[in-house]
């Protein structure tokens, strides 16, 4: 009977999500990159809030941040920190990329970094390879993730192979069909239903633990250990950091600020983000996580902390084993195919012409074939353990590698000695460094993590090799970029009038 | 893909004292209360990590432990800045939009 109603639930699910690729498919312009890739910078509040919402909280926020809290307690509280402080970087950073997105077309990072750094063909380069580098893994992970999950959920029911065949291919179809007005409506959707599930789990457990109060003393008295910081401070600084930055910096979110219908969507849009990202995902994430350390959870010792909500729900309300089942599978597809439109926007608007002419037709067409290659890549990577074992040190430096975009976009945005050459050397030796601290190639100085030390070898070279070489951009592109936009955005300059 | 016009364009303001510092740093009141704000956070953020306040496992207010609780306190002064934020800066350049946008419309 379960095994039935599982299934069932999931058709169910996959109609609903095809229904929906097949009215975007029906409504999108087919052979416009600027449709296909940001819905024709069209999502309005519900959808822009929806969109980052379910973009940004993969099963990691469902699965892993309760998990996390039940496993490390309050060493993970970074995690509220830079979810609340992530849309307020929206709002400072987005409105100027949001202005030059619209005023000049800027489909994918490398565009307004390219265009900025004089048309810079290394820059787009350079910015499409790290874009694809940065999502690649992570999507690899959101897979293989799901694929566990369904299996350790549905106990055993649906196999780890097969999960990873039914996620990529209905990820593929959908995403290949309906392109990003498909996933961001569907986003919107699923958003609504994360926030209702984390939001009744949160609840359901404070009454499991016996009510508020008495839940945390009995959490408190079982692990006190887990209620005071253990000293790990170079770490927490280090995932601080680079999430706080890194939630605008990552490539499928900075797309998303390109796709405001209006000044007001994006503005208000991240202001409400940021109460729900703080309150919605990590308070209940918090609540979940460690009010359980008091309640009698028997976690064997062979599960991931991922397993804690299921385990929770196996043990105090098994009917809802149907409704994670479909919730997991939800959430991984809300981040996959963001991340998917997102790489395939950097091949074929960064890569493909920076080495051949293409029209807008044959780049849509190469659009598709690059999506099925990812997919076909992303399915060989998960099943190969070779594969595996390079994703997860990839993957948990994937936002840092994202953090290579900061210092040239605060020169593009806001510094008016920033140059070409420094732009360059800062992305390619804060990435190499970065990725050669996380395998090992470089050793590690100490205290803080690969991705910190990465940002500063990019800061170092960046503001250096401007400031040396006084070789700043094209003083008409800085005039579009920089001077242009102070009239509208007065705060950061101290005096208003005319030069 | 893009298309900058590359014209000379309109430069009225273009002394690079009127740029924030180092692209970081603006140079208005306002600008630097933002800043100061979202530093003062971080600041507050870490102080239970070093062990200076906030850091304890006994219960505090509205029956929380004392971390979680000054933690997520100081988290909401994130969200506050973005409200206020919005308040005082996004409000004015959705204004400013509206009226380029009015004026380009005439």
């Amino acid at each position: 009977m379960t095994t039935f109603v599982t299934l069932l639930g999931i058709t169910l699910y996959l109609a609903v999500m095809f229904y929906i690729a097949y009215r975007a498919y029906r409504t999108n312009k087919h052979n416009d990159p600027e449709d296909w890739f940001l819905m024709g910078r069209s999502a309005n509040t519900l959808m822009l809030v929806g969109t980052m919402f379910a973009t940004w909280f993969s099963t990691f926020a469902f699965l892993g941040g309760p998990g996390f809290f039940h496993k490390i307690g309050v060493n993970w509280l970074l995690f509220g920190f830079f979810n609340a402080m992530g849309p307020v970087m929206v709002m400072i950073l987005g409105p100027r990329i949001w202005a030059l997105g619209k005023k000049y077309n800027f489909i994918t990072p490398g565009d307004l970094l390219s265009a900025y750094y004089n048309s810079s063909r290394r820059i787009r380069i350079l910015t499409g390879l790290i874009c694809i580098a940065v999502l690649f893994p992570y999507s690899a992970i959101q897979i293989t993730g799901i694929a566990i999950a369904l299996n350790s959920i549905s106990g055993g029911l649906i196999a780890f192979n097969a999960g990873v065949l039914l996620i990529a291919v209905c990820v593929g179809v959908y995403s290949f069909v309906g392109g990003s007005r498909a996933v961001v409506w569907t986003d919107v959707v699923q958003g609504f239903i994360f926030a209702l599930l984390l939001i009744g789990t949160m609840l359901l457990v404070i009454r499991w633990a016996g009510g508020w109060t008495e839940g945390w003393a009995a959490a408190t008295a079982a692990r006190p250990e887990l209620f005071a910081f253990d000293g790990g401070a170079g770490r927490y600084i280090t995932l601080m950091t680079l999430w706080t930055f890194g939630w605008v910096l990552t490539p499928h979110l900075w797309q998303r600020l390109y796709m405001a219908d209006s000044p007001q969507t994006l503005v208000k849009g991240a202001a409400i983000t940021s109460f729900l990202a703080l309150f919605v995902v990590t308070f209940t994430g918090a609540v979940i996580g460690m009010m359980s350390l008091g309640m009698d959870v028997n976690m064997s010792g062979g599960q991931t902390s991922d397993a804690l909500v299921p385990e929770i729900y196996a043990q105090y309300l098994p009917a809802m084993g149907v409704v994670l089942v479909i919730a997991v599978f939800a959430a991984g597809m809300s981040t996959l195919d963001s991340q998917m439109i997102s790489a395939t926007s950097s091949f074929t608007q960064d890569l493909v012409p920076s080495v051949s002419s293409v029209d807008d037709r044959q780049r849509m067409r190469l659009a598709r074939y690059f999506e099925i290659a990812f997919v076909l890549a992303l399915v060989a990577f998960a099943f190969s353990p070779q594969g595996r074992s390079l994703i997860a040190p990839l993957a948990s430096i994937g936002v840092g590698m994202a953090l290579s975009f900061l210092l040239p976009l605060l020169g593009a945005l806001f510094w008016n000695k920033a140059s070409e050459p420094a732009a360059f050397w800062g992305m390619l030796l804060g990435w190499g460094v970065m990725v050669a601290m996380q395998f090992g190639i470089l050793a590690n100085p100490g205290h803080i993590g690969p991705p910190l030390w990465g940002l500063l070898v990019s800061t170092v070279v960046f503001f250096g090799g401007s400031l040396l070489r006084d070789d700043p951009v094209d003083p008409a592109r800085r005039s579009e970029f920089q001077d242009d936009m102070a009239e509208r955005f007065p705060e950061t300059r101290g005096q208003t009038g005319t030069a | 893909m893009s298309n900058p016009s590359l014209s000379s364009g309109d430069i009225r303001i273009s002394e690079s004292d009127r740029y924030p510092s180092l692209g970081v740093i603006p140079k208005s009141g306002l600008g630097r209360l933002f800043l100061g704000w979202a530093v003062l956070n971080v600041i507050l953020a870490l102080l239970p990590v070093f062990d200076v306040l906030g850091n304890s496992a006994e219960p505090g207010p509205v029956g929380m432990p004392l971390t979680v609780f000054y933690c997520y306190a100081v988290f909401t002064l994130n969200c506050l800045l973005g409200a206020v934020y919005y308040l005082t800066r996004g409000r004015a350049w959705v204004a400013i939009e509206a009226t380029r946008a009015g004026e380009m419309g005439q």
